[in-house]
């Protein structure tokens, strides 16, 4: 009848896959040109902005003697807050606003979609390092130039390695949480609440009981980091991260990525 | 051609608008039975009982000295943190869930709604703060079986400042969600303000030119005020004034907006 048959199969052995180089680009693109990627990236930059000028017109204006690191300490602020949201809404806007589909349609190998995701909100923190840094030394500068006194820079290349092992906890954190709970209001709440109020408890606790303690250290993954922030850690401090971090980063990560890979995508 | 016309108009006029009480009971059933709204006032009295649990156990192993009003401060302290974020929800999931199409046909009158809806945040936190009585009394109950004494002392001043401190709380995330009508949007901007901020004004209040504007725009310790009855006159001016600034301007722009934000 028909001149021509139609194939019946699609024959893509020949077809290459999509390369982990592009899908790293695609979801380091989305993060940027969704409205509130965007408008997230800018609230960080202006906040972080707006505390350096604070920090410096205090500091001028008070006559204190501020070293590098309490420049870093004033913008980690805005990062520390703001970064973990963008971690959060890296995985979680694929389910709010149902782009799941599409992304796990051209690229059905989900772990692979997810490692892309968190390769993107690790280089988000390289330039979230890269810009503190260089705010931080300008307002270092700036503070030089102005009060005339010597501008103490401390050990800035170890600040920078302990500010980018911060601002990567922060943003994997808020992405296990994302990926955790793949709802974008409530992975938001629960980091707050796991950043703001927590500690708060924590505190109180350690307080009134001398067994918590010394177990604080060992569960308490913000109590943890601040010495990455003052810069002081050191010995067991590190054992102390690293058991907290497995609490509160790997733990829901490992549970999140499970539940991503098994997720009805609608 | 036809037997009978149909009739091309339809009479309303005898037809009465829906009663306010109505709405109020439709959006505080809306607040409750739908999945965010019933996990967050599950999360939140689990919370807060959790937290009261947890003081009464360590009050007593400790032998600490604890009162009525102790526990029923640590249960409204941990569920004024997440009561916020239910007020939010209220405006922003009728964007975010696209059910303003519905609300806003069946009622048209968007203000009556928006009122409906600021009623029921008012109401829950009326709610949970006589929630928080009644656990605060279990628990002093409890501590009296168990260390042979309870001490009923309870500030009615500190009450009273909970209580207002509570209502603005939640009115200022309220006012945030008229005004950025987008849950997550909201709701970080909401915790920026509760947590962030008192930090970044203190810092400049370091300043002494600033320390003379802090007062008068910054509203949580304004706020704070209201714990220690009865307030100076320039205590109560800074109130009002900022007060105006976070809670008045941006519910008066975000009602503005709700009236004429597109429905989609």
């Amino acid at each position: 009848m028909s001149a021509m048959t139609v194939p019946a199969t699609l024959d893509v052995s020949q077809t290459a896959t999509v390369p982990f180089g592009r899908l790293v680009r695609v979801e380091l693109r989305k993060l940027a040109d969704t409205r509130a990627g965007r408008w997230l990236l800018i609230a960080i930059a202006a906040l972080t902005l707006l505390v350096l000028i604070i920090q410096l017109s205090v500091v001028l204006g008070q006559d204190l003697h501020p070293k590098y690191i309490d420049f870093l300490q004033g913008m980690n602020t805005p990062m520390g807050v703001l970064l973990p949201v963008l971690g959060v809404m890296s995985v979680t806007s694929e389910w709010s606003q149902r782009t799941a589909m599409v992304t796990f349609t051209l690229e059905p190998s989900r772990v692979r979609v997810i490692a892309a995701k968190f390769v993107s909100i690790l280089l988000i923190s390289v330039l979230a390092l890269i810009v503190g840094v260089l705010l931080g030394a300008l307002g270092n500068v700036l503070y030089g130039v102005f009060s005339g006194n010597t501008v103490v820079w401390g050990s800035a290349g170890k600040y920078a390695v302990y500010y980018l092992l911060l601002y990567v906890f922060g943003m994997a954190t808020g992405f296990a949480f994302g990926a955790l709970f793949l709802n974008s209001p409530a992975g938001i709440v629960i980091y707050f609440v796991y950043s703001f109020v927590l500690p708060t408890i924590f505190g109180i606790a350690a307080a009134l009981m001398n067994w918590f303690e010394s177990l604080q250290p060992w569960i308490d993954f913000n109590f943890s980091q601040s010495g990455l922030i003052d810069a002081t850690i050191a010995g067991r401090d590190w054992a102390e991260l690293a058991v907290s971090g497995v609490i509160w980063l790997v733990i829901p990560l490992a549970i999140g990525v499970w539940r991503i890979r098994r997720a009805e995508v609608k | 051609m036809s037997a009978a016309a149909m009739p091309v108009t339809l009479d309303v006029a005898g037809t009465p608008g829906i009663p306010f009480s109505r709405l109020f009971g439709v959006e505080l059933r809306k607040s409750a039975d739908t999945r965010a709204g019933r996990w967050l006032i599950g999360v939140t009295f689990g919370l807060s009982l959790l937290a009261d649990v947890i003081v009464l156990i360590v009050v007593v192993v400790q032998d600490e000295a604890m009162s009525f009003g102790d526990f029923v401060a640590a249960f409204a302290f941990v569920s004024s943190i997440l009561l916020p974020v239910l007020g939010i929800m209220l405006v922003t999931s009728e964007w975010s869930q696209r059910t303003a199409m519905t609300t806003f046909t069946l009622e048209p009158r968007r203000m009556r709604v928006v009122m409906a809806k600021m009623l029921v945040g008012i109401a829950l936190t009326f709610v949970v703060i006589a929630f928080a009585l009644v656990v605060g009394l279990v628990c002093n109950l409890l501590y009296g079986a168990f260390q042979g004494s309870a001490d009923w002392t309870f500030g009615w001043s500190g009450f009273f400042g909970f209580l207002i401190n509570q209502t603005f709380a939640m009115l200022g995330g309220f006012a945030l969600a008229c005004l950025l009508l987008n849950t997550p949007a909201t709701i970080v901007v909401f915790f920026v303000y509760k947590w962030v901020l008192p930090g970044l004004i203190a810092l400049g209040a370091l300043m002494e030119w600033f320390s003379h504007v802090a007062p008068w725009i910054d509203f949580q310790s304004a706020q704070g005020e209201l714990y220690e009855m009865p307030l100076t006159g320039s205590q109560w001016a800074h109130l009002a004034v900022s007060g105006f600034l976070w809670l008045v301007i941006p519910l008066a722009i975000g009602l503005w907006r709700i009236l004429r934000a597109e429905v989609k």
